[in-house]
């Protein structure tokens, strides 16, 4: 449901971390761990980021909580600019933005009770008042993702890896967050558990309205969940589109490409004809990102233009927009010209 | 709820559930553990209990005081009367030992309760907030190890005097500072934990992430830190002592026991040296079999110091 205003809005974000060598600490180089990215997320939906590993989608969601440091680039949060937030209004924005992890085992204090564990985000921002009302609460979280009230007693260790995750939904839920940020939430769990956390992510956004912002690379998982979905590469957007049209209808080479990896389960040759893995080559070091398009060394349809200049994203249909020469009027002729 | 009034109570009470099992509260079971995983470490346990017990009740035990002089008795072997003989003063030993066991226990203690707290203070400062402030201070504790220990013992007492007080605290400086490693490493690994991420996006402040979710980790590194300083600590003031630059007589100290009286009246009276010479074997040997049980039962990660140093070169080279 897109809303006039979106809940979040990043433009032109850039998170570059310097590389020290040697005692001294000479600078040695930049990680452009995310170079440019910008989107937005509206009220209500579940945006995909995609991509490989190492490609800035999880800098870009620590990013938003304000966990990593930024180099460029605005955030806003509801209307609020939080790029460089004073410590009352970065409290505030980590009660109203939450995240769950892709570690269950490391992601929760093996010291803690689950009480604790699920009750702390109540405690950091003095949500309840009393002790049987925490516990209530407590309770009630849990219950809300499927486990047991009077599992609160227990400790982490004694849970499965979904549990765990359940749990650690339970925490990002305590602080009535509008937005949770999952960075890979199923990708460390059974296919089967897989299912039944997607499921209770997609519930629990419809019961209590929450945005999320989905980090992962299993494409299959994002066709599910996911409203919208940004492609990112080498620490930059290459394409966005509806889930629809992303995947019916790729526009950029990568996406075309990355789609096209997707494995079919189905052994009848003349399906199997069209799994296509096209893509050679590896991702190039974001310490030293190739010039122009970072994708051209990989790209089928490169041209010198590609080589020099970097692409801007365009939309090239409503609510669809791609960063890539092809696909650049003003370019085109360009490119045609050359060729 | 309130279950004074009895009937009232019976029928108003929800039942409610069974309360778990307990086995055994938490220190007696992990005596209990002590004692079946590893034996040698619960005598060492005894031995500092021992040590503890002589050291408090050193004026019921011997109640004639260390420093009674009696001329007549000089020099007397072991016998029934002083069952540990007596010096060149006639004073007994028995008592004198006794007397140096308070004395250890009060140096050990002071001193390594204040290593322990510079070392969680820096290690805590220095491995969790990082940055410019841990440049700093690891700089200086560099510094400060470049000096061999004696040497900074010996300008330390040269520049404060002999004394009790003077040397717990520079002997709690001392074992302070170098200890603050250990923590800042324990504190760095903690750090990493994603739960420590996920506390910090969540907001919590840095005293609550401090409390919660780091020093749980750094426990048990501190409590091995705590009984290994302990054996260190005493022999570093009999070793002081020893050398006439710790506690100064008639204080009886082992390592003064040792030097002044021990050394001149080594041929006529050897009890002079050998008693408490074996005093300060067994402590030290017993506070550090303790605390290598400690070590082996609560931090799995610091057992085996050369082999885990060997994995680690093997695992650099790419053998």
């Amino acid at each position: 449901m897109p809303n006039a205003e979106p809940l979040l809005q990043v433009s032109d974000l850039r998170v570059h971390f310097p590389l020290q060598a040697g005692l001294l600490g000479r600078n040695a180089g930049t990680v452009k761990a995310v170079d440019g990215v910008a989107f937005h997320i509206d009220r209500g939906e579940t945006l995909g980021l995609v991509g490989e590993s190492g490609c800035g989608k999880s800098t870009t969601g620590l990013a938003m909580l304000r966990m990593s440091p930024l180099t460029d680039g605005r955030i806003h949060f509801d209307g609020e600019d939080i790029t460089h937030p004073d410590k009352p209004a970065l409290k505030r924005l980590r009660r109203r933005m939450q995240m769950v992890y892709q570690d269950p085992f490391g992601a929760l204090n093996p010291r803690m009770k689950v009480l604790d564990i699920v009750g702390e985000p109540l405690r950091v921002h003095r949500l309840t008042q009393g002790r049987a009302a925490y516990r209530e609460k407590v309770m009630g979280l849990l219950e809300k993702v499927g486990l047991k009230a009077e599992m609160a007693d227990r400790y982490p260790h004694e849970f499965s890896g979904g549990q765990r995750q359940r749990i650690g939904i339970a925490r990002a839920l305590a602080a009535d967050p509008e937005l949770i940020i999952c960075d890979e939430p199923v990708s460390a769990l059974d296919v089967s558990i897989q299912a039944q956390v997607i499921n209770l992510l997609e519930d629990l956004q419809k019961e209590l309205g929450l945005t999320y912002l989905f980090i992962a690379h299993d494409l299959a998982v994002v066709r599910h969940l996911c409203h919208r979905i940004v492609v990112m590469y080498l620490g930059r957007v290459v394409e966005v589109a509806d889930r629809e049209t992303l995947y019916d209808n790729p526009q950029h080479p990568y996406t075309q490409a990355l789609l096209g990896a997707i494995p079919i389960a189905n052994p009848d040759p003349e399906v199997q004809q069209h799994f296509n893995p096209s893509l050679s080559g590896e991702v190039p070091s974001p310490i030293d990102p190739p010039p122009g398009c970072p994708f051209h060394p990989r790209c089928p349809h490169a041209t010198e233009l590609c080589r020099r200049e970097a692409p801007r994203a365009l939309e090239i249909e409503d609510r669809h927009s791609v960063a890539c020469h092809l696909h650049d009027p003003d370019r085109a002729q360009a490119m045609a010209g050359n060729l | 709820m309130n279950a004074s009034v009895e009937p009232a109570a019976v029928t108003a009470t929800p039942a409610r559930p069974a309360k778990r099992r307990k086995p055994l509260p938490k220190p007696l079971a992990f005596c209990a553990r002590l004692c079946r995983e590893r034996p040698l470490g619960a005598v060492g346990a005894l031995i500092c209990l021992l040590l503890l017990f002589t050291g408090i009740f050193a004026d019921l035990i011997a109640p004639q005081g260390y420093n009674a002089i009696n001329p007549i008795d000089r020099l007397k072997a072991p016998s029934a009367e002083y069952w540990f003989g007596t010096d060149q003063l006639g004073r007994d030993i028995f008592a004198r030992v006794v007397h140096g066991a308070r004395l250890s226990v009060i140096v050990a203690f002071a001193a390594t309760t204040l290593s322990i707290v510079i070392s969680a203070l820096l290690g805590i400062l220095s491995g969790y907030f990082g940055g410019r402030l841990d440049m700093f201070i690891q700089r200086l504790v560099d510094g400060w190890m470049c000096f061999p220990d004696l040497i900074l013992l010996i300008v330390a007492v040269a520049v404060l005097g002999p004394g009790t007080w003077q040397i717990i605290v520079i002997l709690g400086l001392l074992f302070g500072i170098s200890g603050s490693r250990i923590v800042r490493g324990a504190v760095l690994s903690a750090r990493q934990n994603v739960y420590v991420h996920a506390a910090q996006s969540m907001g919590a402040s840095s005293t609550r992430i401090l409390w919660h979710h780091i020093l749980p980790n750094v426990m048990a590194p501190l409590i091995v830190l705590y009984t290994t300083r302990l054996a260190a600590v005493i022999l570093a003031e009999s070793g002081l002592s020893f050398l006439g630059l710790g506690i100064p007589p008639p204080s009886p100290s082992w390592g003064g026991m040792l030097s002044l009286d021990g050394r001149s009246y080594m041929f006529q009276a050897p009890w002079l040296a050998i008693i408490p010479g074996i005093a300060l074997t067994v402590v030290v040997f017993g506070i550090n079999m303790f605390g290598d049980a400690l070590r082996d039962m609560l931090d799995p990660r610091m057992r085996g110091g050369s082999g885990r140093y060997l994995a680690r070169v093997k695992r650099a080279i790419g053998v």
